[in-house]
């Protein structure tokens, strides 16, 4: 029950916060707590072992947070959906932090690795160092080598396939719009936190009347505006639609300009992100950010 | 100027009621309430029967968020008309003829209102309205003789002519946006005015006009802009640099961006743009800002521009310092033989094809990949076997790195046999490598029967690693040093060769250098956790090799580390073996063998 109520808050919410992504962590290797050396002095009870990895998984959250601030990282547990599950497990030849992004459909892609004890560090305590220490290294590992930057992409790249933002958008404008740079909608992504994803590319998954699913590419336009037009409570993210893809075909959005009043929001994904070189500073400050040079 | 006086069009920070979710639009909790996970269309049940929304002109009387006082602002059609050069009038900008009724008569707008709506007819892409009301806005600034909100306005009116296609940019729009800006210049705060002088130079770059952007960009006091903005300010600064012919001074501009914020992309294309234009070729500064790129998080545009300049400069004669960044960046990315085969490989063998000159280093790589390697037990040996990739240290350094990551995938694919042969491969091309040594004896230990039954492998990597002393510690990586000293002494412990303690093929050999190699960390990280099995070990090798004193002295210091890493029962252990050697100990010793007794009793109760 608890759990429930906890999600339920997570997804009211977001109604100005994109979407949550639940963070569990586990002490998967049974050895790690219960035998990890021949001299060890450094087993948990379960209810510690329970509190350790509740609080392990807090923090990896905020971390994730701080890394990839474009979904909103909440602890959850161990069955939580969507969630970036994390254990630790012995490879070869390092003892290693890892993760994986699981949905409906299991696990989504294969786990990423950071080294926890390389070979050598465990001879040097005599098996696992007190378990007092292991939250820090696990959040060491965990922010320093699982999210170095390369495999930070990588994760970057698959959640943006796989976990939407959120899911309404509004269109911005009369429908159908008079011409295509007209063509615009806002995002219920609250501007004074999320201005970082004002020009980034998104993709925004429609339900076309009778016909199926659309996607519209789609880019910010640095520019915010008061979400929902006619029931405004913040101040939205303004995109312009760019592209209209409908089973495999992309076409320019000139084409539908009129079918956009015959479509459904269903979910919004982050596509690429774009940094906003010039807003200037935090976003409740910014006004219209000085021009780029062509 | 202060963030607080910027002018602020945002609304006011009233509470905001949360937007109710509607049916359908569920976020998750159990299984049974998923996020649409690319299924979407089974999740989300049917699309409720709410028509698409529309937001004709007349809903502008709804959008003001907050709950202020100021009723809806009334677009004056008389004002829009004339105003309104840019098009023909547009749908959505008139909501004056659509009965706001809402506005009491005699209702005063606010320049900072004005400001807001003008803002979001932009957002909309009504740039007519937009020009309309920032106009509206201009003159309220003017009557409440606010001349920050009035330089906002002005600077607003200007950007949004200035954001008309070109081809819709006339010239009295042009003449519009210079007066407007004239005035942001005049009538602004220092931030304000330096962001018209920008805006202003890129209208006349827009203009083709760089030479006039130059002189405009020159004049901006740069210590008015926000940090955040300055990178922007010398990009601008760079690009009109360039169009206007000055490739050495706008290159300095865009590498003194990338220096700041290597992440500001449109000056990683200029760098290298200006670099792929250059004559002669300047190849190895282009590798130098790749690798600059690279090792500051930026793999994706140091990989794009890598890949850009080794096809146009394959068959340069230092092409190869290209390469050899490439394969920084397969390291840093940890490209495993699959990834190395499906993704990459392709390209390669194309730009072998074409450029000769790099053809042997292509090769060299692709066999790496392949595990076709032999072992190498001298040091230096494996320069031959890879030639194309030695002795320059440019050369070898990462081609050493590269051998030692495929090492890694040979091993966790249960290979031993090919891991051996890289990491043996990465020591040998570059002896710094510690890395390398430690996986040697790594696999050495684990693998002996198979690998090296008689243990003639080990001895002479063991001998070849230090025998030249320094060899090993040239680099001063002593976490790698340490962690090598301590699996050999595990290996040699195993095999029974406790001394004698000059031998490198000895366990005492091995402590005693872990236990230096420690204390040069503890130099540099005084909170370097303590190694207390270092000391146990040591007790026993001293004891093996009939050293009490040196054994009980050990065998207390292990007792003392094992209690401050909060291990009492192995301090506990630790302090048996001492006390086993009483019949040495003198009263000082029995005297520090209690203090740590009423330690351990001490940290037992504490711990429960």
């Amino acid at each position: 029950m608890a759990c429930f109520l906890f999600a339920l808050a997570g997804a009211h919410g977001a109604a100005q916060e994109p979407q949550a992504v639940f963070v569990s962590f586990t002490f998967r290797v049974p050895d790690f707590v219960t035998n990890p050396g021949p001299v060890l002095a450094g087993s948990l009870a379960p209810p510690k072992r329970a509190a350790m990895e509740a609080q392990v998984g807090a923090s990896l959250a905020r971390i994730l947070a701080a890394r990839l601030p474009y979904w909103s990282f909440q602890p959850g547990r161990a069955d939580a959906l969507p969630r970036l599950s994390i254990w630790v497990e012995k490879g070869r030849p390092n003892w290693e932090v890892r993760m994986a992004l699981v949905s409906l459909r299991g696990e989504v892609s294969e786990a990423w690795r950071g080294t926890l004890y390389s070979p050598g560090d465990l001879e040097r305590f005599e098996g696992l160092p007190a378990p007092g220490t292991w939250p820090d290294s696990i959040q060491a590992v965990f922010d320093e080598s699982l999210l170095e930057e390369h495999q930070k992409q990588t994760i970057l790249s698959v959640l943006q396939e796989t976990i939407p933002l959120g899911l309404e958008v509004a269109p911005v404008g009369p429908l159908p719009p008079p011409d295509p740079l007209k063509a615009r909608s806002v995002l219920p992504l609250n501007w004074d936190k999320h201005c970082r994803l004002a020009k980034s590319e998104f993709r925004v998954v429609y339900r076309w009347a009778a016909e199926g699913e659309v996607t519209l590419h789609s880019v910010g336009i640095v520019a915010h505006f008061p979400y929902k037009p006619g029931n405004p409570t913040f101040e939205g993210i303004a995109v312009k639609h760019n592209k209209w893809e409908f089973g495999e075909s992309m076409e320019s959005i000139d084409r539908h300009l009129k079918d956009l009043r015959d479509l459904t929001p269903v979910s919004f994904y982050l596509k690429r992100f774009v940094k906003p070189n010039e807003l200037p500073g935090p976003c409740s400050a910014v006004d219209v950010p000085p021009m780029v040079a062509p | 100027m202060s963030r607080s006086s910027k002018v602020r069009t945002k609304p006011s920070p009233t509470p905001i009621p949360r937007v109710r979710r509607p049916a359908g639009a569920i976020l998750v909790r159990t299984p049974a309430s998923q996020v649409p996970v690319k299924q979407p269309e089974k999740v989300r049940p049917p699309a409720p029967a709410v028509p698409p929304y529309r937001f004709p002109a007349r809903d502008f009387k709804k959008i003001r968020p907050t709950a202020t006082a100021i009723p809806p602002y009334r677009f004056p059609a008389k004002d829009f008309e004339k105003v309104r050069p840019l098009a023909t009038a547009v749908p959505g900008t008139k909501p004056a003829t659509a009965g706001v009724s809402a506005a009491p008569a005699g209702a005063k707008y606010g320049s900072a209102d004005l400001l807001r709506q003008g803002g979001y007819a932009q957002a909309q892409g009504d740039l007519a309205a937009a020009k309309s009301v920032f106009n509206d806005a201009r003159q309220a600034a003017k009557t409440e003789k606010t001349t920050g909100l009035e330089a906002q306005a002005a600077l607003q009116y200007a950007r949004t002519i200035q954001s008309l296609e070109t081809s819709q940019l006339t010239k009295e729009h042009v003449a519009e946006a210079k007066t407007a800006y004239a005035d942001a210049i005049r009538l602004g705060t220092p931030q304000q005015r330096v962001h018209a002088q920008n805006d202003l130079a890129i209208l006349s770059l827009r203009q083709g006009d760089p030479q006039q952007a130059v002189a405009m960009l020159r004049r901006v006091d740069v210590g008015a802009l926000e940090p955040g903005e300055r990178s922007l300010y010398a990009y601008n600064y760079g690009r009109a640099l360039e169009l206007s012919g000055n490739g050495p001074e706008a290159y300095q501009k865009y590498t003194q961006v990338l220096e700041q914020n290597p992440e500001f992309d449109l000056a990683s294309e200029g760098a290298f743009r200006l670099l792929r234009d250059s004559r002669p070729a300047r190849v190895g500064e282009a590798a130098r800002l790749a690798e600059m790129l690279l090792a500051r998080g930026q793999q994706e545009s140091a990989v794009r521009e890598l890949r850009r300049a080794l096809e146009i400069w394959a068959a340069e004669p230092d092409a190869q310092r290209l390469l050899a960044v490439l394969v920084r960046y397969f390291v840093a990315a940890r490209i495993d033989p699959r990834q190395f085969r499906k993704n990459e490989w392709p390209a390669l063998r194309s730009l072998s094809e074409r450029g000769p000159r790099l053809a042997p280093a292509i090769k060299q790589i692709a066999t790496a990949y392949e595990g076709k390697v032999p072992t190498f037990v001298e040091r230096g040996s494996a320069r031959g076997f890879f030639n194309a990739w030695s002795p320059e240290s440019w050369k070898s350094e990462p081609f050493s790195r590269l051998l030692k990551t495929i090492g890694d995938s040979y091993d966790r694919a249960e290979q031993p046999r090919q891991a051996l042969a890289l990491y043996s491969g990465a020591w040998s091309l570059d002896p710094t490598n510690t890395e390398a040594a430690l996986y040697v004896a790594l696999i050495l230990r684990d693998h002996a029967q198979g690998l090296d039954p008689g243990g003639r492998l080990l001895s002479r990597m063991t001998e070849s690693v230090f025998e030249e002393k320094g060899i090993a510690y040239q680099k001063q990586d002593w976490l790698n040093i340490l962690r090598q000293h301590v699996l050999l002494a595990t290996l040699f412990e195993k095999e029974g060769k406790w001394g004698p303690r000059g031998n490198p093929r000895s366990a005492i050999f091995q402590w005693t250098n872990a236990l230096r190699a420690d204390d040069r960390i503890r130099q540099r990280d005084p909170n370097f956790p303590l190694s207390p099995a270092i000391y146990l070990h040591l007790g026993e090798c001293h004891m093996r090799v009939g050293d009490p004193d040196l054994a009980w002295n050990a065998y207390a210091k292990a007792s003392y580390a094992f209690l401050k890493s909060s291990k009492p029962e192995d301090a506990a252990a630790a302090l048996e073996r001492a006390r086993s050697l009483a019949k040495f100990m003198t009263p000082q010793q029995l005297e520090t063998v209690r203090t740590l007794e009423n330690a351990i009793a001490r940290a037992r109760r504490a711990s429960g």
